[in-house]
């Protein structure tokens, strides 16, 4: 056994030292591990490129769900900012800080316009994310059923505008204002009483809309049997304002 | 590649290139095939230089990218059946009348070597020459140290066979 070891160790010496030991490196090698290396670094920004386009595309898909999701089981849009606070060190705006003023529109059937909040207080704030609407009969009583809440797009996005600086944080200034865009439609029976408006602020505190959604009246009823609906969109700045985000 | 990898890798290649070399040809037999093996193991980790944390462990990632790399050449038919085309006409050259007889054994012993499985062989050769113990061996061949000692053990009876069917003839 030991023989057969021995054997083949000096066979595999002898063999071994047929291959001369001195050698340097050729120069087609240095191409070839510069061509190597060069696939990796491809391979690997491609791979990071990759992963981070389906990120966010990832981000984007979620942020989209979360925008037509945001109605709660009684139709409403959130009451609330997103998740994540404000990366802003201004304070949110409370009820309290803020004038809230409508103005509407006829428009096929439906009334567009929106909702503006003034601060009148003297320290800034900062408004993100969607109020929740109430409509409340004339004796201040909630109306609890009959109409779909909806999320709507940010006015400056159905106007084709170019996104306005910080948004979604809009920032507030004293004397400033901030503005939420509202479509509503199919209010039944046709001269049924206009409700009275009143926003829930994220910041805290409700705001109740002083006039303006009066003086056009009610959409007419489209659709008897249907709920009214009122789509309502983020906060933003109000483009005459001077607010800024 | 910056000049620093490239005076790199042609440090690494100046130490270790000789003794992958070698054990490439210890692998498979042939002179040009291990040169081929050694320079595609070299491309192969130059791409990996930057995350070589200790350069001692160099020499065992070269040792185990030549194993590899032999395998995955022998895979190849065409390859192989280059290999036995050059292993015939070696023998045709070497294995003549009147050669000595401690010439004549080693040569025997060698080609009965090149019939192994590959595996066997590679046993055979990281065990008797890099002296490499079953562990590392294991690790290598991507096997349990149990089944480094059987390729050992076997390889060795059927070159022992070889040898004796050899001898008798």
């Amino acid at each position: 056994m030991n023989d057969l070891h021995d054997d083949l160790r000096e066979l595999l010496r002898r063999k071994a030292e047929e291959v001369p030991t001195q050698r340097l490196m050729p120069r087609s090698l240095a191409r070839r591990a510069r061509g190597r290396i060069a696939v990796n670094a491809l391979a690997v920004g491609v791979t990071v490129a990759v992963f981070a386009g389906g990120l966010f595309a990832g981000v984007r898909t979620f942020g989209a769900a979360h925008d037509v999701n945001d109605v709660d089981s009684a139709g409403q849009p959130p009451s609330s900012a997103p998740s994540t606070p404000p990366a802003v060190s201004k304070p949110a705006c409370t009820g309290g800080q803020l004038r809230a003023t409508g103005s509407m529109e006829g428009a096929a059937g439906s009334r567009e316009g929106g909702v503006t909040l003034t601060n009148f207080s003297d320290t800034t704030c900062t408004l993100q994310g969607r109020p929740t609407v109430e409509l409340l009969h004339p004796n201040l009583n909630p109306i609890l059923s009959g109409i779909t809440f909806l999320p709507s797009p940010p006015g400056w996005k159905v106007d084709a505008l170019p996104k306005p600086a910080g948004w979604p944080v809009v920032t507030i200034h004293p004397g400033k204002a901030a503005f939420v865009r509202i479509r509503w439609l199919n209010w039944c029976p046709d001269g049924r009483a206009a409700p009275l408006w009143r926003l829930d602020i994220p910041g805290g505190g409700t705001v109740d809309v002083a006039n303006g959604f009066d003086e056009l009246g009610p959409p007419p009823c489209n659709g008897p049997g249907l709920p009214s609906t009122v789509e309502v969109g983020p906060f933003e700045p109000l483009a005459s304002s001077g607010s800024t985000g | 590649m910056t000049a620093s990898d490239s005076g790199r890798l042609g440090e690494l290649y100046r130490a270790h290139a000789a003794g992958a070399v070698r054990l490439a040809f210890l692998l498979t037999g042939d002179r040009e095939l291990a040169e081929d093996l050694v320079q595609d193991a070299f491309v192969r980790l130059a791409g990996r230089l930057v995350h070589l944390r200790d350069p001692g462990a160099f020499e065992t990632y070269l040792r185990t990218t030549v194993v590899n790399l032999s395998h995955s050449h022998f895979r190849r038919a065409r390859v192989e059946r280059a290999y036995l085309a050059r292993v015939k006409a070696t023998i045709g050259r070497r294995v003549e009348p009147g050669a000595d007889r401690g010439l004549d054994d080693r040569e025997a012993l060698w080609q009965a070597l090149g019939r192994l499985s590959r595996r066997q062989r590679a046993a055979i050769v990281l065990r008797f020459y890099e002296d490499l113990p079953e562990q590392e061996i294991a690790d290598i061949l991507r096997c349990r140290p149990g089944t480094v000692k059987s390729l050992v053990s076997r390889g060795l009876e059927t070159l022992r066979t070889q040898i004796e069917v050899r001898t008798g003839e």
